[in-house]
């Protein structure tokens, strides 16, 4: 029960932290293996925010969210665009790339050590069926559903979301039709970065950060929206959910110190069982 | 003709010039030169499964902290020899390698990278837990166990040459015209009677088996190993850039790759977040602005040379014909 509970809160943290790379995929195709360091550099940004004025980190979120995607967007349309065309290996060698650039200014930057973002919700616990979890959990939880529900609503209703979702049908007959595809692709990106930044706030509330957490958590990503159909917005949040329960599970079952061993593990058993995903493939 | 006489006689030379290093090397040289040496191994070995299979393996770091502790373990339990415990190290990686490649080549692309980056994470966090091999404390070399210096340039430079010349045969081999038609599409490959998973299959067993050689003797040289240094994610990191600078799927890309890399790190001694960071921004631009790495340019650079030098007299348009055919056929 206790597992349980967890898992599922977790799973909207979760949740937002895949949505970003399930965005990308769905519309570009690409994979982006910086997604970790846009959610660590999200959270360190935050961490200087909120260390040097006291603002609370979900409010810093105001001058985070812009930030971050204000840098996401030349990245795609300068280096990620012209090669999206190119095949498989050099999108995929850029944003390896860029992982390593990012770690190591975070490093720079930040040092090596850990750090993690202080709030009072981290640590008051709340009840829930009877079992006591970190009120954090629970607004992990609202803003996951949120950001999916909106995303959602956002694709289908939006000008904006309709153009996306033409250039992740078909970027030729959009582009025909219209629609400034190089522009759709970066702001994607940006948006991607946007929905990744309040995953990596989450992240620096709930857990920890160093500069290379984020590998982890683009692999925990990556399960999540593998289990819910690359792609699918929806799907990230069932997908969510149902690698928060693993994990916690699988933590009871074989120990706590075997904790990442279960997630890698999780991940690998994902590709390889259901590489179509559980709940189907589409945006939106 | 003349250029295949000259190559042989540019790696005679060569050879001639690492036989005899620690004669006119100095000690210092002599002791980086097996970093060097086993930089050129690891980036030869994942170009075979990254550059010639087309394999974006994230997980290469694993088969160097396989290759070092099996090392480390035959020497603590076994009284084998010296290099018969590199080459079983080798071979361990090897079957590891095999094995894990029965789920993760059947996946394609990107979600290959991923589930090799998470295998190799799966191993780390494994070994940090695992008692039988000291968990985060490791294990030390026996002291039995000493290779002077030159001992080491010889065993390192060997591999690295050795590894070179394997991975150059094969990519000249109907198994690597096998290994290619699989990168470039493996439908058609598939079409044409080759097993794509078999091919693969094997360029990862093989370059595993280098890259697990190459951790026994880093084992060797370190005396002692702890898991967060021997499956740093670091190697993986350094062959691919080297790799991808110097040339991907080329044979010479890892070998100036590696001296690339090499010569950049002792200047920024004392720097080395700014190394990494100026590679990694390397790596994004060549990328970006010659995907074809160092060696792509040059070898560019020099099919336009002889394509000008052949048709001196031309007139224009006849000249353009020409030049078409040319770079067609030098392709």
């Amino acid at each position: 029960m206790h597992e349980l509970i967890n898992g599922i809160l977790l799973g909207g943290l979760y949740a937002a932290v895949a949505l970003g790379l399930t965005l990308v995929f769905g519309v570009m195709r690409l994979v982006n293996l910086a997604h970790g360091e846009l959610l660590v550099g999200a959270a360190y940004v935050s961490y200087a925010i909120t260390s040097h004025t006291g603002l609370d980190p979900l409010l810093s979120l105001t001058l985070v969210v812009p930030a971050v995607a204000l840098a996401a967007y030349p990245i795609q349309r300068l280096i990620l665009n012209p090669l999206v065309t190119h095949g498989l290996e050099p999108p995929l060698v850029a944003t390896f790339g860029l992982s390593i650039v990012a770690q190591t200014a975070f490093v720079l930057i930040f040092t090596s050590d850990a750090k993690s973002l202080n709030a009072s919700y981290a640590v008051t616990g709340v009840n829930i069926l009877g079992e006591t979890v970190p009120q954090v959990y629970v607004i992990s939880l609202g803003i996951g559903v949120a950001l999916v529900a909106l995303l959602h609503l956002g694709l289908t209703r939006l000008r904006f979301g309709k153009a996306l979702r033409a250039a992740a049908e078909d970027a030729e007959a959009a582009a025909t039709l219209g629609i400034d595809v190089k522009h759709v692709y970066a702001a994607t990106f940006a948006l991607a970065a946007a929905l990744a930044a309040v995953g990596g706030v989450l992240i620096g509330v709930t857990f920890s950060l160093t500069p290379t957490t984020g590998t982890s958590w683009l692999l925990r990503g990556f399960t999540v929206i593998v289990l819910g159909g690359m792609g699918s917005v929806w799907g990230t949040l069932a997908g969510g959910v149902v690698v928060g329960i693993a994990e916690q599970l699988g933590a009871t079952w074989f120990g706590p110190q075997y904790h990442d061993l279960v997630v890698f593990s999780l991940l690998v058993i994902v590709l390889v069982l259901r590489p179509q995903g559980l709940f189907g493939r589409r945006l939106t | 003709m003349t250029r295949r006489a000259g190559v042989a006689l540019v790696c005679a030379a060569a050879l001639a010039a690492l036989y005899t290093g620690p004669h006119w090397l100095s000690l210092y040289n002599v002791v980086i030169a097996f970093t060097f040496f086993t930089y050129v191994t690891l980036a030869q070995a994942w170009n075979l499964i990254g550059g010639y299979g087309g394999q974006f393996s994230l997980g290469h770091a694993m088969f160097v902290g396989i290759g070092s502790y099996a090392t480390a373990l035959l020497l603590i339990h076994t009284s084998l020899p010296l290099w018969s415990t590199v080459v079983l190290s080798g071979l361990v990686a090897s079957v590891v390698a095999a094995v894990a490649a029965i789920p993760l080549l059947r996946l394609r692309s990107v979600y290959f990278a991923v589930g090799t980056l998470g295998v190799s994470l799966a191993a780390l966090s494994w070994m940090i837990n695992w008692g039988y091999s000291g968990k985060t404390s490791g294990l030390n070399i026996p002291t039995s166990v000493f290779l002077s210096f030159d001992d080491l340039y010889y065993a390192a430079g060997s591999l690295a040459v050795f590894t070179t010349a394997a991975v150059f045969l094969i990519s000249r081999s109907p198994y690597g015209l096998r290994l290619m038609s699989v990168r470039d599409d493996e439908d058609a490959a598939a079409e044409l009677g080759v097993d794509g998973f078999r091919v693969k299959l094997a360029a990862f067993a093989l370059s595993a088996f280098f890259v697990g050689v190459a951790g026994a003797l880093i084992a060797i040289q370190k005396l002692n190993l702890e898991p967060y240094s021997a499956f740093s994610l670091t190697f993986t990191t350094n062959m691919i850039i080297m790799t991808v600078i110097g040339g991907l799927g080329m044979i010479a890309g890892p070998v100036i790759g590696s001296f690339l890399i090499f010569q950049l790190q002792p200047q920024l001694q004392g720097y080395q977040d700014w190394s990494t960071l100026i590679t990694g921004l390397l790596l994004v631009a060549i990328i970006r602005v010659a995907p074809g790495g160092i060696w792509g340019l040059v070898v560019r650079a020099a099919e336009r040379l002889r394509a000008t030098a052949r048709m001196p007299r031309a007139s224009t348009t006849d000249g353009a014909l020409v030049g078409r055919n040319e770079q067609a056929r030098a392709r």
